[in-house]
C-alpha cells in the first residue's frame, strides 16, 4: 500500500541543502508492521514526516495505493489525511495541555466533519475502549495522566478517523520500561485487529523481535539492510545491524558493559567516501572507502543488504 | 525541584499584591470612595487626615482618599485601553510573523526593531503636542510604542508552536490553519499576555503621571495621581499628607510591576540545580567509607513519597536503584544533597565519611555538592547553561571544586573531558552545548561531575534519552571511571536490564520504599519480590518467539496507598490475605539479598511468624 521509491529529503543546513534521507526505497503492505531502526539523527523521523506530508522530498516519490502523496489536492488530500495517521514520540508534546481527553479525541472528528454530536460522543467512548483506557479519564487533561495513558490517548486520537496506515515514531521511547511493554502490546493488537499497515520507528532492536513482521535498518540516511524479523535478528548480515543487536542489554548474557560500536554517527555535513559506515566498521577493508556498496536483493526476494563483505560472499 | 522554587513563588505573589490592590481600587472606586472626588468643599479645605477624611482634603476641600481611588480608576481605564490596543496590534503583528514565517516574519521583525528604537515618552510628547490633549490621544500616544513586547511574545510562541510536535500532530490530523490559529494557538497565548500586561501596567501608570506632570495628561478636575502630585506641590511644607499618598501609590505600582518583571525574567538555569557550591569550605573527614543512607523519608504537605529508604554504597562499588517513574528513586538520592523543593520535609540519616548530611543546616549539604558528591542528570543538554562554552562550564566547576591553582583550570578541564571520553577536547572546549549530540552532552555533564573528584557519583537516568549504542558507551564509561577513580556509583534507572549491566547491587524501589535489594546477579537471576519479577518479565527477550505478546505488569493503581498494607498488593498476582492488612518488612532471603514480601515464591511462609 505505501511505497517509497528513491526518496531523497534535504534540509538547509549551514547555508546549503544537505540530504538527510538518501534514495530510500521502502514499502509497507496492508496488515504488516514494518520496523525502521537506526540511531537518532539517521533520518527515520524525516521519513515518517515525509510520509505524512510534513516534509517534501526533493527527489523520488511516496505513493499510497499508487497515488503520489505529495501531488494530492482537495478531496484526495482530505481522504489521505484520514487514511494515514501518526503517533509521535512524546505524547506530552503532541497533545494539547489544555484539552481534555474527550476533546482531544473528538478533534479529528470535528476537523473532518464526521458524525453528529451524539455520534462523536459515542466514537470517543469507543476509542477509549479500543485503547483500553478507563472511560472515567475522559475529562482529564494530559498532565493528570501517566505517560502510558497519554500515549494511549495519542494512539486513540490517531485512530479516530479510521486510518488504514499508522505511522509510529518511537512511540515508547519516552516511557518507562514496564509501561513500554503494555503500549507495544496495544499497538500490535490494534494492527492485527484493525488490519492496519504500520510503519514503526525504533532506535533499538530490543522490542522489534516480538513486534515486527519485517525490519529495515537505516544508517546515515540510507537503508543498509532489510529482512523478515527473524532472519534479521538471528542472522544479521550488515556489520551495523550486528552492532545494534549487540548493544541491547541482555539479562542472560555476561553483563559486561563493553561498547559494541566506537564513536558516533557523523553528522549530515560530514562527507564520507564509500560506505558511510566505514569509519566505525570493524570489518571495513580498502574497497569500503573507495566505493559505496549497492543494495543487493537476495537470496530471498524480501532480503537485501548493502555491504561489500556480503556482496563478496554472494558473488 | 529547585530549592528556591517555593520562595520564588512566594515573592511573585508578594509582588503581584500591590498590582491587585491597584486594580481593585480602580474597579471599586465608585463603591468604596466615601466622597465625590470633584465636589469642592472650601469650608474643609486642607483638612488634616481625620475620621471624616482618612487622608485629609486638598486646597479645594476635596476628599483625598476618594481622589486617590478615582485616580486609580482613571489610570486603570487608560491603562486598560492602552493595553487593549497594544495587545491587539502586537499579537496580530507577532502572530502573523511567527505563524506565516518567510517575508511576513521579516516585516514583523523589522517593524518591532524600528519601534523599539523609538524613545516612547518622546514619541508620546510629540503626538500629544501635535494632536492635543484628550484620552484618545493619550491612548494612541502610549500604544504606539507599547505593542512590540506583545508582538515579540506572540511571535516567540507561534514560532515554537510551528516547530512543535503538537502542531505537526494537528496538521497530520488535517486541521486547517484557521482552526489551528483560533482553536489552539491564540487561546494558549492568553496566559503569558496577561502576565506581561500586568508588568506593563507599572510603565503605563508612570507615563500617565509623568504626562500629567507636564500638563499633557487627563485634564483637571478629574482626579489623576500625577495631577494630584502637582496640586500638592505648593503645600509640601504645610500639608505633606497631600503628596504622600499619590506618590506612594505610584511608587508601589511601578515598583511592584518591575519586581514582578524581574521574577519572571530570572531564568533559574538548571546548573544551579546541580548545586555547584557557592562557598569554599573543604570538609574534613573524607576517609573513604561507605556512603550510608538510612531511614530516609521525604514528604510533601504531609504526604510521604519516600518512606524509610536505606541503601549503602562502598567506594568503588556501583548500586543501581531501579523502579518506575514516581517511585521515589530521584528523591531518595537527591534529597540527602538538599537538591529538593524547599517545601519537602526530609528526615533520616545520610552518612558520608564522618558527616551526616541530614544532621544539620543546608551548609553541610551545599559543601558536598559538586565536590564530594557529583550529580549527572538525564537531560544533560537542558542542564548545561546554553550561553557558555563547554570549556567555560568546566573551568567554573573546577574553580568551585577548588584545589587547582588559578590560571590552571583549563588544563584540568581538558583532563576531565578526556576522562569523560569527549573526542578532541582541545577543540570541543570552544563548542556550545547545543552543537553537541546528546551523548556528547552527557559526557560533558560527567566531566563536570568529576571536577570535585567525588567520592560518590549519582547518575539519574543518564542514558534514558540516548540511543542504545550511545547508552552502551556511557555505561562502559561509568564502569571504567568507577574502577579507575575508586568512587562509588549510584545509578538510577527505570530499566532493570541496563542496571544489571553495570551495577554490583540492585535496589528495587516501589512506591517510596525499597522492596528488594541484593547483588545484581542474584536479583536478576533469582528475584524474590513479585514486582522485581514483573520488571524482569517486561524486558524484551532476545529468545522470544516472534509475534508473541510482551509480558507486562498490571497497570499501576491510581488509588491512594493503603496504610498498613503491601503497597504492591493491588497489582500483585501473588497477594494473600495478609498482604492487605500488614506491610511486609525487608528481610533476608539469601546472603546479602533482602526482599519485602510476605509470600515466598516457592516455600510458603507461615502466616504470623515472628519475623516482623
Ligand atoms: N516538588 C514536589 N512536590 C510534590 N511532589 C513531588 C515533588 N517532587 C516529586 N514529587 C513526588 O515524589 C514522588 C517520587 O518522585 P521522584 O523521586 O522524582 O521519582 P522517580 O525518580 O522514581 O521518577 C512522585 O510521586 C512525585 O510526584
Ligand atoms: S561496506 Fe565495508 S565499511 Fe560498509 S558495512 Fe560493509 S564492511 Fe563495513
Ligand atoms: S507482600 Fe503480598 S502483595 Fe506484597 S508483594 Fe508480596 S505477595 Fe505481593
Ligand atoms: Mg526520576
Amino acid at each position: 500500500m505505501l511505497e517509497l521509491t528513491a526518496v531523497r529529503v534535504a534540509f538547509p543546513i549551514a547555508g546549503r541543502l544537505v540530504p538527510v534521507v538518501r534514495d530510500v526505497d521502502l514499502s509497507v503492505r496492508p496488515g504488516e508492521l514494518l520496523a525502521l531502526v537506526g540511531e537518532s539523527g539517521c533520518g527515520k523521523s524525516t521519513i515518517a514526516r515525509t510520509v505524512v506530508r510534513l516534509e517534501r522530498p526533493i527527489a523520488g516519490t511516496v505513493s499510497l495505493d499508487g497515488a503520489d502523496v505529495h501531488a494530492l489536492r482537495g478531496d484526495a488530500l482530505r481522504a489521505y489525511r484520514q487514511a494515514v495517521q501518526m503517533v509521535f514520540q512524546d505524547p506530552f508534546q503532541s497533545l494539547s495541555p489544555r484539552q481534555t481527553v474527550a476533546r482531544a479525541l473528538a478533534e479529528p472528528l470535528h476537523i473532518h466533519r464526521i458524525g453528529s454530536w451524539a455520534a462523536r460522543r459515542r466514537r470517543v467512548a469507543e476509542l477509549l475502549e479500543l485503547v483500553e483506557l478507563d472511560p472515567g479519564l475522559a475529562g482529564r487533561r494530559p498532565r493528570e495522566l501517566s505517560g502510558g495513558q497519554r500515549q494511549r490517548v495519542a494512539i486513540a486520537r490517531a485512530l479516530a478517523v479510521r486510518p488504514r496506515l499508522l505511522i509510529c515514531d518511537e512511540p515508547v521511547t519516552a516511557l518507562d520500561a514496564p509501561v513500554q511493554a503494555t503500549v507495544l502490546n496495544l499497538i500490535r493488537d490494534l494492527v492485527d485487529r484493525l488490519g492496519l499497515g504500520c510503519l514503526f520507528i525504533a532506535h533499538d532492536l530490543a522490542v522489534v523481535r516480538q513486534l515486527a513482521d519485517r525490519v529495515a535498518v537505516m544508517y546515515r540516511g540510507r537503508i543498509v539492510e532489510s529482512a523478515p524479523t527473524l532472519r534479521l535478528m538471528d542472522a544479521a548480515r550488515h556489520p551495523y545491524t550486528q552492532a545494534l543487536l549487540a548493544a541491547v542489554p541482555r539479562l542472560d548474557a555476561d553483563p559486561s558493559p563493553a561498547p559494541t560500536l566506537r564513536g558516533e554517527m557523523p553528522g549530515p555535513l560530514a562527507s564520507i567516501d564509500g560506505c558511510a559506515f566505514n569509519p566505525r566498521c570493524p570489518q571495513a577493508f580498502d574497497r569500503c572507502e573507495a566505493e559505496r556498496p549497492q543494495m543487493i536483493v537476495g537470496p530471498c526476494p524480501d532480503e537485501s543488504v548493502a555491504c561489500h563483505r556480503q556482496n563478496q560472499e554472494l558473488a | 525541584m529547585t530549592a528556591s522554587g517555593a520562595g520564588r513563588r512566594r515573592r511573585t505573589v508578594i509582588c503581584a499584591l500591590p498590582l491587585l490592590g491597584f486594580v481593585m481600587a480602580g474597579a471599586l472606586a465608585p463603591v468604596i470612595a466615601p466622597y465625590d472626588p470633584i465636589a469642592n468643599d472650601l469650608m474643609a479645605s486642607l483638612a488634616r487626615p481625620s475620621v471624616e477624611h482618612l487622608l485629609g482634603t486638598d486646597q479645594l476641600g476635596r476628599d483625598q482618599l476618594s481622589r486617590l481611588l478615582y485616580g486609580a480608576q482613571a489610570s486603570l481605564i487608560l491603562a486598560a485601553a492602552v493595553l487593549a490596543v497594544s495587545v491587539t496590534v502586537g499579537v496580530v503583528i507577532g502572530a502573523a510573523g511567527g505563524f506565516l514565517g518567510g517575508w511576513p516574519d521579516r516585516v514583523a521583525l523589522w517593524l518591532m526593531d524600528v519601534t523599539l528604537t523609538l524613545p516612547s515618552l518622546i514619541v508620546a510628547l510629540a503626538i500629544l503636542g501635535v494632536r492635543g490633549h484628550g484620552s484618545a490621544n493619550l491612548v494612541l500616544a502610549l500604544s504606539l510604542t507599547g505593542w512590540p513586547p506583545f508582538a515579540r511574545l506572540a511571535r516567540g510562541r507561534f514560532v515554537s508552536l510551528r516547530r512543535s510536535a503538537y502542531f505537526d500532530a494537528l496538521q497530520v490530523l488535517g486541521a486547517s490553519r484557521f482552526r489551528i490559529l483560533f482553536q489552539h494557538a491564540l487561546p494558549a497565548l492568553a496566559a503569558p499576555v496577561l502576565v506581561y500586561a500586568s508588568i506593563e501596567i507599572g510603565f503605563i501608570v508612570l507615563s500617565l503621571a509623568f504626562l500629567s506632570f507636564l500638563g499633557l495628561g487627563i485634564p483637571p478636575p478629574e482626579p489623576e495621581w500625577g495631577q494630584m502630585l502637582i496640586d500638592a506641590r505648593p503645600y509640601l511644607d504645610s500639608a505633606l499628607w497631600l503628596a504622600l499618598p499619590p506618590g506612594l501609590a505610584i511608587a508601589a505600582v511601578v515598583l511592584a510591576s518591575n519586581l514582578l518583571a524581574e521574577q519572571f525574567a530570572t531564568d533559574d538555569l538548571p546548573l544551579v540545580r546541580l548545586g555547584l557550591p557557592r562557598r569554599r569550605a573543604r570538609m574534613n573527614g573524607s576517609t573513604a567509607g561507605p556512603y550510608r543512607v538510612e531511614e530516609l523519608a521525604v514528604a510533601f504537605a504531609g504526604r510521604k513519597v519516600v518512606d524509610g529508604i536505606g541503601y549503602r554504597v562502598a567506594p568503588g562499588r556501583a548500586l543501581a536503584i531501579v523502579g518506575e517513574s514516581g517511585s521515589g528513586k530521584t528523591l531518595s538520592t537527591l534529597a540527602p544533597l538538599g537538591l529538593v523543593d524547599a517545601t519537602a520535609q526530609v528526615s533520616g540519616r545520610a552518612v558520608l565519611g564522618q558527616v551526616d548530611l541530614l544532621g544539620g543546616g543546608p551548609a553541610i549539604r551545599e559543601a558536598v555538592r559538586g565536590r564530594r558528591v557529583g550529580v549527572v542528570l538525564q537531560d544533560a543538554r537542558g542542564a548545561l547553561n546554553p550561553v557558555r562554552t563547554v570549556g567555560a562550564l568546566l573551568d567554573d566547576a573546577v574553580r568551585h571544586a577548588g584545589g587547582v591553582p588559578r590560571g590552571l583550570e583549563r588544563a584540568r578541564s581538558l583532563e576531565l573531558l578526556t576522562m569523560a571520553g569527549l573526542p578532541e577536547p582541545e577543540s570541543q572546549v570552544y563548542a556550545y552545548p547545543h552543537s553537541l549530540s546528546g551523548g556528547m552532552c552527557q559526557r560533558v555533564m560527567i566531566a563536570l561531575a568529576l571536577a570535585g573528584e567525588p567520592e560518590i557519583l549519582i547518575a539519574d537516568e543518564p542514558t534514558s534519552a540516548l540511543d542504545v549504542t550511545t547508552q552502551a558507551q556511557i555505561h562502559a564509561l561509568l564502569a571504567d571511571l568507577r574502577e579507575s577513580t575508586g568512587m562509588g556509583l549510584i545509578l538510577i534507572s527505570h530499566d532493570i536490564a541496563a542496571a544489571a549491566r553495570i551495577a554490583d547491587d540492585i535496589a528495587v524501589c516501589y512506591a517510596g520504599r525499597i522492596v528488594e535489594n541484593g547483588p545484581a546477579a542474584d536479583v536478576v537471576s533469582r528475584p524474590d519480590h513479585p514486582y522485581t519479577r514483573g520488571l524482569l518479565d517486561a524486558v524484551p527477550s532476545p529468545m522470544a518467539v516472534p509475534g508473541t505478546r510482551f509480558r507486562t505488569l498490571p497497570p499501576a493503581e491510581p488509588a491512594r496507598r493503603k496504610v498498613g498494607a503491601c503497597a504492591f498488593a493491588p497489582r500483585c498476582a501473588r497477594a494473600a490475605k495478609r498482604c492487605h492488612v500488614e506491610e511486609p518488612p525487608l528481610e533476608p532471603v539469601a546472603p546479602g539479598h533482602t526482599s519485602a514480601c510476605w509470600v515466598r515464591p516457592t516455600v510458603a511462609r507461615p502466616i504470623g511468624d515472628e519475623g516482623a
